[in-house]
């Protein structure tokens, strides 16, 4: 059932089970795993139906002095969230990603990756996305492609896959479905305050703003933040009326350890020598078994572990500049790719057996936590009177080197299968990190950890100290891998519905 | 050939013919990356002027002089490998051991580079 708060007559008294705050990713799964448990859900919206300037407006804030996306451009506010112009790549998070690792501070997850598993098969369908999960399975699918690998399995950097969602766009794709629930969904209704009973620790009432009226009051056994991972933490230090610093900040932990993945753009390149190797498969979207997938290059488990690295996930690009034997040079050339075109179209003529192609590559790549990396509020405020934010990004010269690291054995990976050579430019330290894009993947703010001292949230969800106050999001993150995270937010908000069932049933 | 040396080698061909043609076969495989490289030139320097590549790989040794230090006594160690293997052989050997120098960025198999160094610095 679709409400629109701005209709709600001034002193309506709203009540639920479960208040589930935001209707992205995370908080439509939650809506639609607990619609047929009995439960009475409500599904609080700041959006309507339709994007809008107005509601786009609540999501504005400032930025810290590393380049990024602002505030409003990094998510969307409406109905589906920021699942209303996401790419749809997919791919799980690693084993590895979520243990404790001597060389990153302040890394392993209170959970491991198997206790997610069951709900990672799980968010496979909510995504639309194939199944069994196939994320491993770069030669099956090479195969079904018809195609070769460049560098094999196995090895120290291995190919892995990414699967494509259509992407679902949540808003659209389970619109009606929620419409027809029981769940009652609140449109163009946004949180601005919890407030607590005596003993601090449960929440007791959520103050709803919405235009045209005054805000409304909504009371619920159980709240889950699913507002992003911004307005997860923006909420928890807003909430600061009558507990001082706001809602699970004891430990003065609500917005550090943001991140997002840093994508580095043509920070990297080859020269393809091998044709069987230059296929559709390995450079550019496939599709075998009726799913659409991308290829792309990881340090193994194992060598991450034993050669103390993070992670990164490195793209081979759509096929550039062609290398024209006859007139011994490409068929075009970009310095700032490639470099110098005397050495590449020398190199290539000494080495060709057949076709060869530049491609550009990029990568995704793993960040350490930095509690310094921050999310804070300022003294801006919307016209609901909500302290606007600020992101505070912060890098080191440590990811990138991590990078540059993986780079330079994956050099020797295809240049050991003769496939291909490549290029780290000279000045690639020197544009990081200003030269650097962004995977728009907001991470970290309400880490998941066993320690409140440096954590928000515990390995459910559950803000630390409260009774009733759940987080749903990758504001969890405790260290961010390489992966992106949509599928990981599903299959956590999943699990968190479990929980919850759990959670009441006793 | 004198009798006396006519007939001993007919005799050694007799006794020893077909074992010793195939030590002598083996050892031209064994040998024959580097002989197929020489091809006849002085050195195994001189002869990186005869491969296909040689155009490619001198133009490829003029940016690695504006590019890389210049190991010293660098004619030495390609000499001995291409000695050992050959060009492609020794390429080969740097691939599969991940014996890459940087030039300009790219990360080119050593005894490629060397070779084009070499070259270049023939003028
Ligand atoms: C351009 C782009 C491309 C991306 N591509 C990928 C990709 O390929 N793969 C991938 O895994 N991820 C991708 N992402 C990230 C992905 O979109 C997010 O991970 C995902 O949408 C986050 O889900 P969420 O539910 O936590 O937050 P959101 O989807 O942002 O949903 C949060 C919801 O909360 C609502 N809300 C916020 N504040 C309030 C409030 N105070 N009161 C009420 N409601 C509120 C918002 O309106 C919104 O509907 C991409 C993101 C962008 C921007």
């Amino acid at each position: 059932m679709f409400i629109d708060g701005r209709a709600l007559p001034a002193g309506t008294a709203l009540e639920a089970d479960i208040a589930i705050v935001g209707a992205g990713a995370a908080g439509i799964t939650l809506a639609r795993a607990l619609k047929d448990s009995g439960l009475s859900v409500a599904l609080i919206e700041s959006g309507g139906l339709e994007w809008s300037e107005e509601a786009q407006d609540l999501a504005a804030g400032e930025l810290g002095p590393q380049t990024y996306a602002t505030p409003d451009t990094v998510r969307l506010r409406y109905f589906g969230g920021t699942t209303g112009h996401w790419g749809g790549w997919c791919r799980e998070l690693d084993a590895i990603d979520f243990e404790p690792r001597d060389f990153v501070p302040l890394s392993g997850w209170p959970l491991k990756k198997a206790e997610i598993d069951p709900w990672y098969a799980k968010a496979q369908s909510v995504l639309q996305l194939g199944s069994p999960q196939r994320y491993a399975d770069s030669e099956g699918i090479a195969k079904a492609a018809g195609a070769a690998l460049p560098v094999a399995r196995g090895g120290d950097i291995e190919p892995i896959l990414f699967e494509f969602s259509p992407p679902t766009r949540m808003g659209e794709v389970y619109r009606a479905e929620l419409e027809q629930s029981a769940v009652k969904t609140y449109l163009n209704t946004t949180l601005v305050d919890l407030r607590v009973g005596d003993d601090t620790r449960t929440v007791t009432t959520l103050t709803l703003a919405r235009d045209g009226g005054p805000a409304l009051a909504m009371t619920a056994r159980h709240v889950v933040l699913a507002t992003g991972a911004l307005s997860n933490a923006q909420m928890l230090l807003a909430a600061d009326s009558q507990v001082q610093g706001g809602l699970g900040n004891g430990a003065d932990q609500v917005g550090r350890y943001f991140t997002d993945h840093p994508i580095l753009i043509g920070y990297a390149a080859i020269l393809a020598l091998d044709p069987s190797a230059g296929g559709p498969f390995a450079f550019g979207d496939i599709a075998a078994d009726k799913r659409r997938w991308r290829l792309a290059f990881q340090p193994s488990e194992a060598y991450r572990a034993a050669q103390k690295r993070l992670s990164c996930l490195i793209t081979i690009e759509p096929p550039g500049p062609r290398f024209d034997p006859a007139a011994g040079a490409f068929d075009r050339s970009d310095a700032k790719w490639f470099g110098a075109p005397e050495t590449v179209n020398a190199l290539a003529a000494a080495n060709a057996t057949g076709p060869v192609r530049l491609h550009v590559l990029n990568a995704g790549i793993e960040t350490r936590p930095n509690p310094d990396s921050r999310v804070t509020l300022t003294g801006k405020r919307d016209r609901f009177g909500m302290r606007r934010l600020k992101v505070d990004w912060r890098l080191s010269d440590a990811d990138l080197e991590h990078y540059l690291l993986n780079l330079g054995d994956f050099a020797k990976a295809l240049a050991h299968s003769g496939t291909a050579l490549l290029r780290i430019p000279p000045d690639a330290a020197a544009r990081w990190p200003e030269e650097t894009s962004w995977g728009h993947h907001n991470l970290g703010t309400t880490r998941m950890g066993d320690d409140p001292r440096t954590s928000v949230c515990d390995r459910d969800g559950r803000v630390h100290g409260m009774a009733n106050l759940w987080v749903a999001g990758s504001s969890l993150w405790t260290t961010p891998g390489a992966a992106n995270p949509t599928l990981t937010i599903v299959a956590l908000a999943l699990r968190l519905a479990d929980r919850l069932k759990a959670e009441m049933a006793a | 050939m004198s009798d006396p040396v006519a007939r001993a080698w007919a005799v050694t061909r007799r006794t020893f013919g077909a074992t010793l043609l195939g030590a002598l076969g083996l050892a031209a495989v064994e040998t024959w990356p580097r002989w197929a490289f020489w091809r006849g030139a002085a050195s195994s320097l001189d002869a990186l002027a005869g491969l296909p590549q040689a155009a490619a790989l001198k133009a490829l040794g003029r940016q690695a002089q504006a590019a890389m230090a210049i190991p010293a006594g660098y004619a030495d160690t390609l000499a001995a490998r291409l000695g050992d293997e050959g060009y492609a052989g020794a390429v080969a050997r740097d691939r599969a051991e991940g014996r890459l120098v940087s030039i300009d960025g790219w990360l080119v198999p050593e005894t490629q580079a060397l070779a084009g160094l070499w070259l270049a610095s023939a003028g």
